[in-house]
């Protein structure tokens, strides 16, 4: 578990005003990670991540210490139909990781335990690494014109920044999915700026194999 | 104007695994234009996603063509880049698409690793009909 304390890192842009923290992305090598396209929008001017803030698993995060050290990447793959992108550390750069074990969706089984790592409410200016731990509920397969990816249902809310949170089996030992985002259908009304049907939320993950064909 | 025209295999060959896996099904179901508008915009499942930001997920397909258009078809605004590109001894269907995705990238704000396929697909229908007609039509 320490690993993915120094693995899961949050993905931010530089502006004017600092870093606005956009959602989560994991190593997958020392110097290449995932996190979905929709977090990165396409555009990599001022994208960065964010050096490990932890040091030890157990240490307090202190939420007023607003410092950070960011990172310059680049993206250097896109998968529009997974809602995948692979970003690279600008100028040569690399972190001294261990390469991921990744799998697949395909090696585990409904009811299973997985382990989420991520940073719920980073999009809200909130930089918490937090542990989540979760049953896969359902596996699925989504279309998007006629192409079908392999998806999960995890049987846990999720959160604003969350996406691209590492969805990981500790029976494996493998990645084994990337968290993407919510069935939400649009409902048709909005209660206070909220629609309503994301307060019934479940979870869907991406297969971690198609990760792989990406470096 | 034959510096932009290159064999399909040349053109399919720099896709990658990943991307052919989508592409050449969709390419022979749609046809290359349509497959390039999917491929920046693919219709999704309902999904509410808890990252990045609010704005528009779909780059402009009409400006990045058009954008593509003025890169291929002698327009100024990308005379340096086109040059540098024509003249150069390496000259290849890997070194043009390179050029062409990250000066259109560069100036609409888009990665160029998202343009690299569409550029391909355009390519490949300039081969088609030759770079001429397509410069012709609007």
């Amino acid at each position: 578990m320490k690993s993915f304390s120094q693995s899961v890192v949050v993905v931010g842009r530089l502006g004017p005003n600092g870093v606005s923290m956009l959602g989560t992305a994991f190593f997958v090598r020392g110097d290449l990670l995932i996190t979905p396209r929709h977090v990165v929008d396409d555009n990599d001017k001022g994208l960065v991540i964010l050096f490990p803030h932890l040091t030890d698993l157990d240490e307090y995060q202190d939420l007023s210490d607003t410092s950070c050290l960011p990172i310059d990447v680049e993206i250097s793959e896109i998968d529009p139909i997974r809602d995948l992108a692979l970003l690279k550390l600008k100028d040569g750069a690399e972190f001294d990781l261990s390469a991921s074990n990744i799998g697949s969706l395909d090696e585990i089984s409904v009811g299973d335990r997985v382990q989420i790592f991520g940073y719920p409410h980073c999009t809200e200016g909130r930089r918490v690494w937090t542990y989540q731990s979760t049953d896969i509920g359902a596996k699925i397969l989504l279309s998007s014109h006629n192409i079908k990816s392999k998806y999960a249902v995890l049987n846990i809310q999720s959160r604003p920044g969350q996406s691209g949170s590492v969805i990981f089996s500790q029976e494996l030992n493998k990645i084994v999915g990337v968290l993407i985002g919510t069935y939400a259908p649009n409902s048709g009304v909005m209660v206070g700026g909220i629609n309503p049907a994301e307060l019934n939320q479940t979870t869907q993950i991406i297969s971690a194999e198609y990760i792989k064909d990406m470096f | 104007m034959n510096d932009f025209i290159f064999s399909d295999n040349e053109l399919i060959g720099l896709l990658k695994p990943f991307q052919k896996e989508v592409l050449l099904p969709l390419i022979n179901s749609v046809g290359e234009e349509e497959a390039a508008k999917i491929w920046l915009a693919p219709k999704t499942v309902e999904m509410r996603n808890f990252g990045g930001t609010s704005s528009d997920p779909s780059p402009y397909f009409d400006r990045i063509i058009s954008e593509i258009r003025k890169f291929i078809c002698g327009d100024e605004k990308y005379k340096i880049e086109r040059e540098k590109l024509t003249s150069g001894i390496n000259k290849s269907a890997s070194t043009t698409v390179t050029a062409i995705s990250l000066a259109v990238g560069d100036f609409l704000g888009i990665a160029s690793a998202l343009l690299t396929p569409i550029v391909i697909m355009i390519l490949k229908m300039i081969g088609k009909i030759g770079v001429n007609a397509w410069c012709s039509v609007e």
